[in-house]
């Protein structure tokens, strides 16, 4: 059994506040991605936070395409180097949301060849759209199941959330991170034993150790994440009194421990500095079992001077050496790889800690998806280094030592460490309510049946918004649809429906017609969201049983995001 | 002929040309109108750069204005919509220039209702599966559509100048796979101005048109029938039009529809198969036509 110790499930959705907004731009543009490109992504994000919408590929390449098509600096980009080909033409032309998914994409593909000509990998739509394929995804299960589908069925992921919390964030902020909460939840149950949940934690929410508190006792949550950059101090004293409940109930903790990644300010960014937890890491708090999510940096590993004395690095590997639970993690180390003299660095200087006793169970594989997806596939991540390293020494790092850190035993026949325990409980608890059969090691650990009876994520019964969707559909289906049941027909397309007949001279009608219906009948039970009034709504509802794209898991989704629905019918 | 796809409110078509105030009443065809906000106003100016069809070159401007008025009334009961639109199409030239478009101002606005009920949301069976259970609808006698439209048209020289007033309606019900999807229209055209009828010593008479158009989808197991039926007729076209043919008409088109959905490639889709007759007279054309077509359906996937 393998673990990505450092993987991120979040959809963009449950994330996405003005605060994310800004910093996951701010990101871009640090990472030196061109600046037509993170404003039609600011762009993106911005429609998104107002009226957040379920699109699938197709509808993504045009939004993205058409944000590229209003700013000047793109234009002149094309002129510049694409002003001759037709392509030019079909960018330029307008009426983009019209064209199908692979013009779209022969003209995304043309635009990131150019760029990733110039300006190397990682910075190009093409590596943007596909993280954004990841971050779009309806729900936090399917984000999961991306990442699971390229590993082995026993291997398992951490699923770090992530808390962009701003002091003055709106109440749909705060529920936008609820829903990150039970969404990450509801991954755990549908995929048991192989989405290992860590609550986000952020001390400016109020109710931040509340949330916790119920997400390790309650909810099968088995650690916490924390992101200081995003504007707190380790040594914040409520941030002490989390530490002390995570020592007494054996938590894991990882932190965002690099010069990258997200920041509320620049000088925020020290807030990861390790030198902030030798004062912490005292008394009983030694014991701790907290990862170093990075390394510092890829550079610790990668150059020469990358462990000396007052690098992150070397603080790092003293506090793994002095502390007994002080663990490091690989993710997101890229860089290295545009060098031969520093991937040469990185690989030798890894073998040679693995060969340390102190260290070799203390360093951990993580990926950092799927924000990795900016530079490369998860898979890439993985194969990269299983080829730079001998079977022995990756088998250390991506099972050996996660196990250790998310509470397996370090000998066969001892007992499972309480975080686990805690974990393999509310599995048993649930065990006839999951959504997949359960990873070996699960199964072994409760030795009793589990029942896979689960409705997939976001197609649940139960949830108002599929209720409504359903029993609406369901009047326009063939009896030979109908006779297929609730979960075949979570896939079932608007354009198999009795409706669909777009030749008919009242098709815009009929469209409106569905809509109207539709909202009524989801308006008896909730008030509208997230800036959509009786127009807006008409107006996408109307738009997608025109297009009839997308399926009813779909319809589902954007009804969802247009009514503030409570989740669960009473 | 120009054709001009209005920015918002009016989602049809709309055909001008020398003939303007002859031929245009049938084709105009508003739809219930669609908003992006709940009242939008929309505007432009341009200038231009003119190659008239003679030949001659000039300067000119073009303003465009566009307002939208929508609402919805999402009741439980009978829920509605209604739109208002307005839109203004001003071109002025330098000097006289032979353009087909030249200045239009319309307004149109039309109401829709849903003939159906919703059943209240705590009925629905607890069972996604059950037969037995009460759908969304309590009943559904699809949608009733009415709409009036009003136009003005003159040509850049304005030498050619007319008023239009039209009124539609619309009904369809896509739960009942019989009934006939309708739009009737009525259009009523009175030329106020016109050098071209003057020369060929035709008065300004008014005329009237109307258009009766039905069309019925019939699915049967793998096939669907398509069936598009119209008739037009019109009243008080100068003599020389009628003679041509232009003041009645019946159209039938009649389509066998093969539903495969099978994929051809990573991007391609074949969609069906369909063979169709198409026999009479279009409003837009004064003779009879018929023909049969076999055609094969590709979309993207």
């Amino acid at each position: 059994m393998r673990i990505n110790v450092h993987a991120h499930v979040f959809t963009l959705r449950t994330i996405l506040s003005r605060e994310a907004v800004r910093v996951i731009t701010q990101r871009l543009r640090d990472r030196g991605v061109r600046g037509f490109l993170v404003d039609a992504v600011e762009f993106m994000l911005d429609d998104f936070l107002e009226k957040p919408q379920h699109l699938d590929e197709r509808e993504l390449l045009a939004r993205l395409l058409t944000k590229l098509t209003g700013i000047g600096s793109f234009s002149d980009f094309l002129e510049e180097n694409l002003g001759r080909l037709p392509l030019a033409v079909v960018i330029r032309g307008g009426g983009l949301d019209g064209l199908p998914a692979d013009v779209l994409q022969t003209a995304l593909d043309n635009i990131s060849s150019v760029i990733a000509e110039k300006d190397g990998v990682g910075k190009s739509p093409f590596d943007i759209v596909q993280a954004l394929r990841y971050a779009m995804k309806s729900t936090i299960t399917e984000v999961a199941d991306q990442l699971l589908d390229t590993m082995d069925h026993d291997d398992a992921l951490v699923a770090l959330m992530m808390d962009i919390h701003a002091p003055d964030e709106p109440e749909r902020d705060q529920e936008n991170f609820r829903l990150q909460v039970s969404g990450t939840q509801e991954a755990a149950l549908q995929r048991p034993g192989r989405v290992l949940p860590f609550f986000g934690l952020h001390p400016g929410r109020s109710d931040h150790f509340d949330l916790m508190k119920e997400a390790v006792e309650e909810r099968g949550f088995l650690g916490v994440k924390l992101y200081p950059s995003l504007g707190y101090e380790v040594d914040d004293p409520a941030l002490l009194k989390v530490y002390e409940y995570c020592l007494e109930k054996d938590v894991p903790v990882l932190l965002h421990c690099g010069h990258g990644g997200f920041y509320r300010r620049q000088e925020f960014i020290d807030y990861c500095n390790p030198d902030h937890w030798i004062p912490v890491l005292q008394g009983d708090l030694s014991e701790l079992r907290v990862c170093f999510a990075h390394f510092g940096g890829w550079q610790s590993l990668g150059r020469p001077d990358g462990l000396d004395p007052g690098t992150w690095g070397c603080t790092i590997l003293d506090l793994m050496r002095d502390k007994p639970n002080v663990f490091t993690d690989l993710a997101y180390h890229t860089d290295q790889m545009r060098d031969a003299a520093d991937e040469q660095h990185y690989f030798t200087k890894l073998a040679e800690l693995l060969r340390d006793a102190r260290l070799q169970k203390r360093i951990l594989f993580g990926t950092d998806s799927w924000l990795l997806r900016l530079d490369m596939a998860d898979v890439v991540y993985w194969r990269y280094f299983q080829h730079h390293m001998t079977a022995g020494d990756f088998d250390t790092i991506a099972g050996r030592a996660p196990r250790l850190f998310v509470g397996f035993p370090e000998a066969a026949g001892q007992p499972l460490r309480a975080n686990l325990q805690r974990y393999v409980d509310y599995m048993t608890a649930h065990r006839e309510e999951v959504g997949a059969e359960p990873a070996a090691w699960l199964a072994e650990a409760v030795d009793l049946d589990f029942v896979a009876s689960r409705s997939a994520a976001q197609w649940n019964y139960d949830t108002h918004a599929v209720r409504c969707t359903y029993q609406f559909a369901k009047d326009l289906m063939s009896n030979a649809q109908k006779a297929k049941g609730f979960k075949v027909n979570r896939a079932l397309q608007l354009r198999d429906l009795s409706y669909w007949r777009p030749r008919d001279p009242n098709f815009d009608g009929i469209c409106q017609h569905n809509a109207r219906l539709l909202l009524a009948f989801c308006r008896q039970i909730a008030d509208y969201a997230r800036g959509y009034d009786e127009v807006g709504a008409m107006s996408v509802c109307t738009d997608v049983f025109r297009r009839g794209e997308k399926a009813l898991v779909d319809l589902a989704a954007v009804l969802d995001s247009i009514f503030a629905f409570t989740r669960r019918m009473s | 002929m120009t054709r001009v796809r209005r920015p918002g409110g009016l989602a049809g078509v709309l055909w001008v040309g020398l003939g303007l105030a002859l031929a245009t009443a049938a084709a105009v065809a508003p739809v219930a109108g669609q908003c992006a906000a709940s009242s939008e106003l929309w505007w432009s100016a341009a200038p231009l750069f003119v190659n008239d069809t003679d030949g001659r070159r000039g300067l000119g401007g073009e303003a465009l204005l566009s307002g939208c008025r929508m609402g919805h009334d999402l009741s439980t009961d009978f829920p509605r919509s209604y739109y208002l639109t307005g839109d203004a199409d001003l071109m002025v030239f330098s000097s006289s220039l032979t353009v087909p478009q030249a200045l239009t101002i319309s307004g149109a606005f039309g109401w829709s209702v849903s003939l159906a009920k919703v059943n209240p949301v705590d009925t629905l069976s607890n069972d996604p599966d059950a037969d037995t259970s009460a759908g969304a609808r309590a009943f559904d006698y699809g949608f009733l559509g009415v709409g009036g439209y009003g136009r003005f048209e003159s040509s850049a020289d304005r030498k050619e100048r007319a008023v239009l007033f039209g009124a539609e309606f619309r009904y369809a019900n896509p739960m009942w796979p019989f009934a006939p999807s309708l739009v009737a229209t009525w259009d009523w055209v009175k030329p106020t101005s016109s050098r071209a009828r003057a020369a060929s010593d035709l008065g300004l008479d008014s005329y009237d048109r109307w258009t009766v158009r039905g069309y019925w989808l019939i699915p049967v197991r793998s096939v669907t029938v398509e069936v598009d039926a119209a008739a037009f007729g019109a009243r008080g076209l100068p003599s020389v039009l009628d003679a041509q043919g232009w003041d009645s008409g019946e159209y039938v088109r009649a389509t066998l529809v093969w539903q495969l959905r099978q994929g051809l490639s990573r991007h391609f889709v074949l969609n069906g198969v369909t063979v169709a007759y198409a026999d009479g007279q279009l409003p837009t054309a004064p003779a009879n036509r018929h023909a049969v077509t076999v055609g094969v359906e590709v979309g993207s996937r």
